[in-house]
């Protein structure tokens, strides 16, 4: 049987016609997702500067909250038993120990002026401690 | 892509989607859901098509053709989808019709080479069109368009005129008698 040459082939070819698409055919829309669906699936476009700025705020917060605390270590003195306790003050020197370094008279006389005028006037004699040694407790490095 | 750009594009291609998808499979039913799938997936990702890489209609009907063949992969899938195994038969030129004869012999070709007859001969796709719609090189689509040619002159040669003295009446009248 002798085959068919180019244009008989082309000839036939074009006998066999496709219908056109159907009028029924309905242009397709993508149905619009509910809250729900769109919060399990839905995208959103961040831009990339905001979203690693974003990030950037996120890992430093939680680096803040959860992260090791800075702790500045105190080195102990060897010649010194070590005490952590930092006192601000000096201690206040015990009433009995401030009382003899004022002059009987003027104690007297501050008795006088404290009886008769308010107690603020009394500083007028005062004397501030001589040997008055603070101590400091331990070094910070 | 705006909603009138989408319907636009609708208006214009959707017979050449549906024509190319009812010449694949031979169903209408399969051709219409093939043209709502690939204008869907148009409508979600607008992105893929790049025009300068070819035409909006080559770029549908290779949609098109992707999800024919996803289909029929489902549905054959012990069969193969290439043509090395194939053995054209003639037709029966007795059994009636010059159109469903010439059909049924363009849907016999296995699957890759009925693509390309149906791109180049009924749809007029350029070979670079083509070999862009089937994700091939130029080289191999135009071997394998000639093999489905070689095909169907075979298959199709009890219609020519050398063989039957009805052959170029029946052509032109389009019934074999």
């Amino acid at each position: 049987m002798e085959p068919l040459n180019d244009n008989e082939l082309n000839q036939l070819l074009r006998r066999w016609e496709a219908p056109e698409a159907p009028q029924s055919l309905q242009i397709p829309s993508s149905p619009k997702p509910s809250l729900w669906q769109w919060l399990w699936s839905g995208r959103i476009q961040v831009p990339v500067p905001l979203g690693v700025l974003a990030c950037a705020c996120v890992a430093a917060l939680l680096l803040f909250s959860f992260g090791p605390k800075s702790v500045i270590p105190i080195a102990p003195d060897p010649a010194r038993p070590v005490d952590n306790t930092i006192q601000l003050a000096p201690p206040a020197a015990p009433k009995q120990d401030v009382t003899p370094m004022i002059a009987p008279q003027q104690q007297v006389q501050r008795t006088r002026e404290t009886s008769s005028r308010p107690e603020s006037a009394a500083l007028a004699g005062f004397r501030p401690v001589s040997q008055f040694e603070p101590k400091v407790i331990g070094v910070v490095k | 892509m705006t909603e009138a750009e989408f319907h636009k594009a609708f208006e214009q291609h959707k017979n050449s989607v549906y024509r190319f998808a009812w010449r694949m499979t031979g169903s209408p039913s399969t051709a219409e859901d093939t043209v709502q799938d690939v204008f869907l997936t148009l409508l979600r990702l607008p992105q893929r098509f790049d025009p300068m890489r070819g035409s909006l209609r080559s770029f549908l009907l290779g949609i098109a053709r992707n999800l024919v063949l996803k289909r029929w992969r489902d549905e054959h899938r012990w069969e193969e989808l290439g043509d090395e195994l194939f053995v054209p038969q003639p037709v029966d030129a007795a059994t009636g019709d010059l159109a469903r004869l010439v059909g049924e012999a363009v849907q016999s070709l296995p699957p890759l080479q009925r693509e390309v007859v149906i791109l180049a001969e009924y749809e007029e796709l350029s070979l670079e069109e083509i070999a862009r719609a089937v994700e091939s090189e130029v080289g191999t689509v135009k071997s394998r368009l000639h093999r489905a040619r070689e095909n169907l002159r075979r298959m199709l040669a009890p219609l020519g005129p050398a063989n039957t003295q009805k052959g170029l009446r029946s052509i032109s009248h389009g019934t074999i008698k």
